[in-house]
């Protein structure tokens, strides 16, 4: 087998001898080594009889796999039947969702991907209002610099890498534009190469970028791109007078959006007025499915996450499909928190809202492609979206606890939970401690959080009160066994989930996310006076123990916009605004077995976009 | 399995370079697709499955869920030459997003309903028609490191291609089946160590009897 070089190793990479030895033994049975590394590990055969015999079990353990070639399971005789009846099925299902709107799908065919490009387009998250980042919408560019505190550091300083030369890469990265006359342009640039940090000229990237034309409405502020670049989703700045409104805006051949006619009240209602409230006394129990009940160490909860189908379908919400093909998936709402995201399948994208007029706390809602409206799936007024776990919402919830003085506002306690959006089944994970807000990685394992507690900042807004923001274990114990954590927060949570802080203090607003291996975390941290901008770090994740070394970020404190995007070998985000600019740059760092490396794409009023 | 590949790769590409073709040549393309796939590949797709998860009726189910992923996907793979590869990634991603989701809801000890938690019947005929220690240390490793393994030597995926299955780098790939080869072989002897030891209580337990029986005789 040819599975290619590692970067040659010193032999002081090495922890032991053996384990080289044992790396060397398992490689020769792919190819061969090099001359040099053969005869070194020829010479440690000859003095390490354990490793003799380690050879001898991979040849065996070889040998006995491949025996098993001759044992494999016919597969039964009717799965291609079963397969080309549900391939048939979610073919007419997609036909009909172009004539109708129909009920919130389960899931639901996908449209096909437009892009044949391997990149994974994990797209722009482009949280700037209009205000921060056009001319003349606002001018708050100066206020960014002020807020801040400093003037950015250059990216060089910013970037921790090794490497001496330019690395190739094979990114992609896509903004939107604005021009002066407030339309807007879908921008993609492909970048073939990064500079190190030890670069001693500007890195720019001066490739042509690949315009579009599109139209939406003036005060888009923060955009979400799907996976597969199908469409937009657009959440209007908060501050405009068409505020509060989510649009999805088809791109390509997106089927046509349903007919207000057609079906009109199997709408998912968001606006809190229609919505049945939590009951008063109900607990942390989640009853949608097989659930639990939720019991915190201390007092009985207050809040409880209801299930969807509380709060859907709700009656008559006008569709409004605009010229442009979008339709309103949400109205009156504000989006809360920098997490929102799209399931890995393209099929869901979950975000956290609450009522512009702030009559209550927040919720989780949810869109399913091809879906009229969102959906909110909880109602205790308090649940945050934290990240999927491939199609399962990963949130959490507060409950009340007592304080030693009754007079005096208690802390909140958070709690996670588990959601299945296709089937509304609620699972509770008390196992995980005090984690709010958690952002599990794509294996499910570790997860960035509050590990602490939360204050009640307003009617309808939560803050972190005493506590860090950790990386700790999540689901699973990664030992081999699999057997599950059973921590409770009665327990030295710290230790139990091996917690690593990140950051403690005051923290107002922070965005977790982990790259679409799970190899890599982004954590950007709020300015605490300016929460639409901060500081932009980038860990690599121990493969082995799961930490990482925060001493050791591939990226340190870069100021960074609200809203940048992480996927596979790419993070891509915008500087603020500095000395009087109009707007940053948009800087694409992309790491490879070769090094990181980073390199700054375009300058100008854009919205961040990858 | 050519035609269709030769078809869909004249799609365009590109930002918004979506192919403008109706639903029903897009649907007619994709569903030839699929098929010729999965005439070549089901049956490797399967095996790979039942060994991963070690549940026939499951394994039957997620190659299903792979092929009508290839299917709404058919036009993202660029070469028709890594077709094999690709499929292989997508069910390595369905099995592992499986895996995944069992464990979440393994996670809560308390309901007793963990979905999947007692084993079908299915599952214990393949345990015991695939019994023996070799079956029983594969399921012990990470799956990650059992998927690599069972790719690299049992479905015989080359360098790139178990790289593009798995969805890491060459070097990470290569780095993968070298811990998964060495957690094999511990888990591998303590199988052995435990089966050994079990045969010798077995053994002490009989001798016992027989000396027992033997005393009562007398």
């Amino acid at each position: 087998m040819n599975i290619g070089r590692r970067r040659a190793r010193r032999p002081d990479d090495w922890p032991s001898s053996h384990v080289r030895a044992r790396s060397d033994l398992s490689d020769r049975l792919d190819f061969s080594l090099e001359p040099d590394e053969a005869a070194w590990l020829e010479t440690h055969l000859g003095a390490c009889p354990d490793c003799r015999s380690i050879e001898a079990a991979y040849a065996a353990q070889r040998l006995e796999l491949r025996a098993l070639r001759d044992r494999t399971p016919a597969p039964p005789r009717d799965l291609w039947a079963r397969t080309s009846a549900a391939i048939d099925a979610e073919s007419r299902f997609r036909d009909r969702r172009g004539r109708s709107s129909g009920t919130r799908p389960r899931r639901a065919f996908a449209p096909p991907a437009i892009l044949a490009t391997a990149l994974v387009v994990a797209v722009a998250v482009g949280l700037l209002t209009s205000s921060q980042w056009f001319p003349g919408d606002g001018g708050a560019g100066s206020s960014a610099q002020i807020a801040l505190g400093t003037a950015p550091a250059s990216i060089a300083s910013n970037l921790v890498a090794p490497a001496a030369t330019e690395i190739p890469v094979t990114q992609k990265i896509a903004y939107l534009a604005k021009d002066q006359s407030g339309d807007f342009t879908i921008k993609t640039k492909y970048v073939d190469k990064v500079c190190p940090s030890s670069s001693s000229q500007p890195c720019n990237d001066v490739n042509p970028t690949v315009d579009r034309k599109i139209t939406l409405d003036q005060a888009a502020a923060t955009v979400f791109g799907s996976p597969d670049d199908a469409r937009l989703i657009v959440i209007n700045d908060p501050k405009s007078p068409n505020s509060g409104t989510i649009s999805v805006v088809p791109l390509g051949s997106e089927p046509p959006p349903p007919s207000p006619t057609e079906s009109p009240t199997v709408a998912a209602s968001i606006a809190p007025s229609e919505l049945p409230t939590a009951p008063p006394t109900a607990t942390a129990t989640a009853t949608a499915g097989s659930t639990p009940s939720l019991q915190p160490a201390s007092p009985p909860p207050t809040a409880s996450p209801e299930p969807s189908d509380t709060a859907s379908p709700a009656p008559s919400v006008a569709i409004t499909p605009t010229p442009n093909g979008a339709i309103e998936i949400a109205n009156d709402v504000v989006l809360v928190g920098q997490s929102a995201a799209y399931a890995s399948s393209g099929d869901w994208f979950a975000f956290t809202a609450r009522p512009v007029d702030e009559s209550t706390g927040p919720d989780i809602f949810v869109w399913h492609v091809g879906a009229a409206r969102a959906n909110r799936v909880t109602n205790d007024h308090r649940s945050i979206f934290g990240s999927w776990v491939g199609e399962l919402i990963v949130g959490s919830t507060l409950v009340d606890s007592v304080a030693s003085d009754p007079s005096a506002p208690a802390d909140l306690v958070p709690t996670s939970f588990v959601l299945d959006p296709a089937t509304d089944v609620f699972t509770a994970v008390p196992q995980a401690g005090r984690a709010w807000r958690p952002a599990v990685d794509p294996t499910g394992r570790r997860a960035v959080y509050w590990a602490g507690s939360v204050r009640r900042l307003s009617s309808s807004g939560f803050v972190p009160g005493a506590g860090r923001l950790v990386l700790g274990d999540w689901g699973v114990d990664p030992s081999p066994s699999g057997s599950p954590i059973a921590t409770s927060a009665a327990a030295n949570q710290g230790t139990a989930r091996h917690e690593t802080t990140i950051a403690a203090g005051q923290i107002n607003d922070w965005d977790a996310r982990w790259d679409s291996t799970g190899t890599h975390i982004a954590i950007w941290i709020a300015d605490p006076h300016n929460p639409s901008i901060g500081l932009l770090n980038l860990y690599a994740v121990n493969s082995f123990d799961g930490k990482i070394d925060l001493k050791a970020p591939l990226l340190k404190d870069a100021p960074a916009v609200a809203g940048y995007s992480i996927s596979s070998g790419q993070l891509v985000w915008a500087e603020p605004p500095t000395d009087g600019a109009a707007s940053g740059r948009i800087q694409l760092l992309a790491w490879t077995d070769e090094g990181v490396g980073t390199v700054g794409t375009v300058t100008g009023p854009v919205i961040v976009i990858r | 399995m050519v035609g269709a590949l030769d078809t869909r790769i004249g799609i365009s590409r590109g930002f918004g370079g979506r192919a403008a073709m109706s639903g029903s040549w897009e649907h007619d393309a994709a569903a030839g697709f699929v098929e010729e796939l999965f005439a070549a590949h089901h049956g490797e797709i399967y095996g790979y499955l039942v060994r991963m998860l070690r549940d026939p009726e499951l394994a039957a189910d997620l190659t299903q869920d792979a092929f009508i992923k290839a299917y709404r996907n058919y036009n993202v793979l660029e070469k028709p030459e890594n077709a094999r590869a690709w499929l292989y990634q997508i069910a390595h991603r369905v099995a592992l997003d499986h895996i995944r989701r069992q464990k979440i809801i393994r996670f809560l000890p308390w309901t007793g309903e963990s979905h999947g938690s007692a084993p079908s019947t299915e599952r214990l005929v393949m345990d015991a028609h695939l019994s023996g220690d070799l079956q029983r240390a594969l399921a012990r490793i990470p799956e990650r490191q059992r998927a690599a393994l069972l790719l690299a030597e049992l479905h015989d995926l080359t360098g790139l291609e178990l790289a593009a299955a798995l969805g890491v780098s060459h070097v990470a790939a290569r780095a993968l089946l070298t811990r998964a080869r060495e957690s094999l072989r511990q888990a591998l002897a303590a199988e052995r160590k435990a089966e050994a030891d079990a045969e010798t209580a077995a053994d002490a337990a009989s001798t016992a009897g027989r000396d027992g029986q033997s005393g009562t005789a007398r």
